[in-house]
């Protein structure tokens, strides 16, 4: 099961079409000619800096926007099928970046709800689907509480949760932790940790933060709606100029024994966190 | 704070009021207000009143909160006494005045409307006092819920009503923040007449409904993704109607009857 392709794009293509001041239809195309695979199982994390097309790419995996060309399949499904559209929206679910934008209920427990209810599962299966999933995410003695007067990490946990009560087999997340303090962040971090680790849901973790996609199994680097680097981390992290190139960040223990090398050090250039780093520097001292 | 405010006016509490089934509250609600414009004398009318404060004790709502509640009509009780007293005739002639005359009908029936819209405005807030916006709303929904077969779109109402409801912290909390940077900006808000103030507000609402209508879509894209619109929706929180809520009519139709029986034995106070 572990090399079946859950979400699969097959040459995709997407521009919006905005209308403009001459009333000629003005189209940039975000998405040019883009094909991923994404196996079941799998924790993806998608780089790029503003603009390239990260937040367009989440939208096209569960049919929210549908490619004008080429095709999106989710298990198995196209995207541009209206049939399938609840099917896909079953398989694959969503995270928002801003927490206050998709919560729908006025408590807690009924928003966890909301997407099970919306699938006409039966009353006592989705009051126990709501409890798992808020337990998974370690929210649920806030069940009862007002999604307002939560902070944003914790509301970030209630979508997330929202999305497990739903049962889908994979989470497309935009910028989860785009708004959240570095407390917050590492709770969401957390939480879709458990998910992909624990349940064996995909992620797919749209990011632009290097600390998060290091914990990715697989990082793909997107530039002008295109893919430029993909493969682990510790692969794509060793172009260290090339992510420079494109106005990104490397982590920066990375940064750091790049750095390192450059003025002669001889420090390996797979290093991608802190203590990874620590031991590597006291190695070549050591051996000097 | 602004953040600490609670929407509606729930009083949070557990006593046999707030586990009353919602339906059967508004149910309640409703036959009592009929009822209220039944009273004919004041046996009827004390009758009334006394189920009225039975209903707060029973309820351990706290009588300033109660109070909290009359003190906005207050002036329309006040006012509709007064053109009553002084626009009523019939019955014993008290005062003899050259334009008005004030006579024992005037007096009652100011007397009956006062309490009668005392009464109304308790009861209608004891029920929004017990019971959450949620609860009200799924109430709303399944109460309505016949009209369906006439095409009118139920529960996409409901589920209007639930966002309008959630939103509102999320837009206070914006208008706060935009305030903040228009004032920062240098925006005078709190200084000038009124028609002054009143155009002080454009800088602040016209962001607050770009971003709203950005909210909105971003909210539909979010509600697309959890499939609403979907196969069937169910609900989780099933309402069941329970003893208690059988006992309630049970009460309401005892108290019914007895307002009618009174009026009967007792006759009419306001002479023809």
């Amino acid at each position: 099961m572990k090399d079946k392709v859950i979400i699969k794009f097959d040459n995709v293509s997407f521009a919006y079409k905005a209308i403009a001041d001459d009333d000629e239809m003005a189209a940039t195309a975000v998405v040019d000619g883009f094909s991923l695979d994404v196996p079941e199982g799998q924790f993806l994390a998608v780089l790029g800096h503003n603009g390239c097309g990260k937040s367009t790419i989440a939208k096209l995996m569960n049919g929210i926007l549908v490619p004008d060309s080429g095709k999106v399949t989710v298990d198995g499904m196209s995207t541009s099928d209206d049939e399938k559209i609840i099917d896909i929206r079953r398989t694959v679910g969503m995270v928002f970046q801003n927490p206050d934008n998709q919560i729908v209920a006025t408590i807690v427990e009924d928003d966890v709800a909301f997407g099970p209810e919306n699938l006409g599962v039966p009353p006592e299966e989705i009051r126990k689907r709501v409890d798992d999933a808020l337990e998974a995410v370690g929210m649920y003695e806030f069940r009862g509480r007002e999604p307002h007067r939560l902070s944003g990490g914790q509301k970030q946990r209630v979508a997330i949760a929202g999305v497990i009560a739903m049962n889908t087999k994979c989470v497309v997340m935009d910028e989860p932790t785009a708004m959240l303090d570095p407390h917050g962040r590492q709770e969401v971090m957390d939480a879709i940790r458990m998910l992909n680790k624990e349940r064996g849901i995909t992620v797919v973790l749209i990011t632009h933060y290097m600390d998060e996609a290091v914990k990715a199994d697989r990082v793909v680097v997107m530039d002008k709606g295109k893919i430029v680097l993909d493969g682990e981390p510790r692969m794509v992290f060793k172009n260290v100029e090339k992510l420079k190139a494109l106005g990104l960040d490397v982590p920066q223990a990375t940064e750091l024994a790049y750095r390192l090398r450059k003025s002669g050090f001889p420090i390996a250039d797979d290093i991608l966190d802190e203590e990874e780093c620590a031991s590597a520097i006291l190695r070549a001292l050591e051996v000097k | 704070m602004i953040k600490d405010i609670t929407i509606g006016q729930y009083f949070n509490g557990n006593s046999v009021l707030h586990r009353l089934d919602a339906r059967m509250k508004i149910v309640l609600t409703v036959a009592f207000i009929v009822s209220i414009f039944f009273c004919k004398n004041f046996w009827s009318l004390g009758l009334m009143v006394l189920f009225t404060i039975q209903t707060v004790i029973i309820s351990r709502v706290p009588l300033k909160m109660v109070l909290k509640s009359i003190k906005p009509i207050a002036i329309i009780v006040v006012f509709t006494s007064l053109l009553n007293i002084f626009y009523i005739s019939g019955g014993t002639t008290l005062v003899d005045g050259r334009y008005i005359d004030i006579t024992t009908n005037g007096i009652f029936t100011a007397l009956f409307m006062a309490t009668r819209i005392v009464c109304l405005v308790v009861i209608s807030s004891m029920l929004t006092y017990t019971t959450t916006p949620t609860m009200l709303t799924d109430a709303i929904e399944k109460l309505l819920s016949p009209l369906k077969i006439f095409k009118i779109p139920v529960s996409t109402l409901a589920m209007m009503m639930t966002l309008a409801l959630r939103f509102i912290p999320t837009l206070i909390d914006e208008i706060d923040r935009i305030t903040n940077a228009q004032k920062a900006r240098g925006a005078n808000l709190d200084d000038g007449n009124f028609i002054q103030r009143i155009k002080a507000l454009v800088p602040i609402i016209v962001p607050l409904f770009v971003s709203s209508l950005r909210r909105a879509i971003e909210l539909a894209d979010a509600m697309d993704c959890r499939c609403y619109g979907g196969p069937g929706r169910t609900r989780m929180k099933q309402m069941k109607l329970r003893f208690r809520d059988f006992a309630a009519l049970a009460i309401m139709v005892a108290f019914i009857a007895g307002i009618i029986v009174l009026n009967y034995y007792f006759g009419a106070v306001l002479i023809k």
